[in-house]
């Protein structure tokens, strides 16, 4: 799953999801369970992952790094 | 009925208001934030769409910053345990409601903060502020006060009082409760740290919604009051460290979340000055008509209220009578029994006719019609 970046809560992927849909960069809400428990984030699809986070980051979605499953 | 009792939840509610919930019960049945099926995802949508809308109407920059909670008491309680320091001094205002004080009393027992009150002047501005600075001494951790008096109506010079605590690197904490939806607030250029509303008044939603809006510098001096689920970070036993969800333990308020969202388009489509001038404008010729019965004392009042008593009738009796006239009103001390005191009502309460966008001048003459006539009767 190198397409999911973990936001930690389902407000801040709401938010990564107004973000991307503004740019139409195909994505969806979706919940992990990682090391630290339950954790919602998105997943992209058709878009490198990395400059996504950039992107999402820059508008201020928090992103967690350690969630992010590789 | 005559509904006059906007000032403790507004009724009616916009019909927008009502389709959407009708359809709201339908199609966000789900819990928001807890699963991720897709009726989850749309739930917790709809509710992230009412905190962009809250950010986009108080002057707020991160809709993550909007936290919510079940009423402004609530949220008040959350924003003063968060910032009053122990031993330090709480400036308030005479004229705030219980949701103020009560939190106020238990810090002064529990952390021995000295409640500072100063009065305003409610004639002169310059005088209001003036009399806040005097209360304002160096050892202040907190300034908490309403924005709007839910007795008489008078409107706090909050700008100005902001600018004096952003100077002084105090915190200030508004309550929105009879502000928010009714004349703009702009958390920004008001200079407020911590606004609390309710959703169930100015906005239009129905009860059990209210909300905590920080700004960004606020956001790591909070914590929460209320542990529990927050469907996220399951190992951990602390609730989350970011907002909202460290200050949302349990199912959030979904229903009445979106329909103070709906409320919000309402506001936005309609002009807030021009809602809040209907309800005045009405609530002005009540004044007028009422101060003009020989017998009925009309207090101190401004906006959308008048308060009022009609001599040798109690002010629970009169509204009773009132009511089987079909009057919706509020009798008593109104949960603020300081500006009870300031306005010379203490011992007796008085009688609130608080009106809405929806009354007319109709419901104004009406009234004073009614008070006339329940004046005449003998009890």
């Amino acid at each position: 799953m190198d397409n999911f970046i973990s936001t930690g809560s389902q407000t801040y992927a709401h938010k990564a999801s107004r973000v991307l849909s503004d740019l139409n960069i195909k994505h969806r809400i979706v919940k992990h369970t990682d090391t630290k428990g339950c954790g919602y984030g998105v997943e992209i699809y058709d878009f490198p992952p990395s400059k996504a986070v950039e992107i999402l980051s820059n508008a201020g979605v928090k992103i967690l790094e350690e969630g992010k499953i590789t | 009925m005559i509904y006059l009792d906007n000032a403790a939840c507004t009724y009616p509610k916009p019909k927008e208001v009502y389709e959407r919930l009708k359809q709201a019960f339908f199609i966000y049945g789900a819990n928001p934030g807890r699963s991720c099926h897709a009726m989850a995802v749309k739930t917790d949508g709809a509710v992230f769409d009412v905190r962009e809308k809250l950010c986009k109407m108080f002057g707020l920059s991160r809709a993550e910053n909007v936290v919510f909670t079940p009423n402004t008491t609530y949220a008040l309680n959350v924003a003063l345990n968060a910032l009053a320091k122990e031993n330090t001094d709480i400036v308030t205002s005479v004229m705030e409601h219980n949701s103020v004080l009560r939190p106020l009393y238990k810090l002064q027992k529990e952390r021995n903060c000295n409640i500072r009150f100063f009065t305003p002047d409610f004639e002169d501005k310059n005088k209001t502020v003036q009399s806040f600075e005097n209360a304002l001494g160096e050892n202040c951790s907190c300034v908490v006060l309403t924005v709007c008096s839910n007795v008489n109506g008078y409107r706090f010079p909050i700008r100005e009082i902001g600018e004096i605590c952003k100077k002084r690197g105090v915190a200030f904490v508004v309550d929105g409760a009879q502000g928010a939806g009714y004349f703009d607030i702009n958390m920004q250029k008001d200079n407020i740290d911590i606004l609390c509303i309710p959703g169930h008044k100015g906005l239009f939603g129905i009860c059990a919604s209210g909300s905590l809006l920080i700004s960004d510098s606020f956001e790591k001096k909070m914590s929460p009051i209320v542990y529990g689920g927050s469907g996220i970070m399951s190992k951990r036993h602390d609730m989350p460290d970011f907002l909202p969800e460290m200050l949302e333990a349990g199912t959030l308020a979904t229903l009445p979340v979106i329909t103070m969202g709906e409320g919000i388009d309402y506001i936005n489509r309609h002009g807030i000055d021009r809602l809040y001038y209907n309800a005045c404008s009405s609530a002005e010729i009540c004044r007028q008509g009422l101060g003009n019965i020989t017998g009925v004392n009309v207090y101190s009042c401004f906006g959308s209220m008048v308060v009022f008593n009609v001599q040798n009738i109690q002010c629970d009796t009169a509204a009773a009578m009132l009511s089987d006239s079909g009057f919706a009103l509020r009798s008593g001390l109104h949960c603020a029994p300081l500006a009870h005191k300031l306005l010379g009502s203490y011992e007796q309460g008085s009688i609130r006719a608080s009106f809405g966008c929806f009354n007319t001048p109709k419901d104004a003459h009406a009234l004073v019609r009614a008070v006339s006539r329940i004046k005449n009767l003998k009890i």
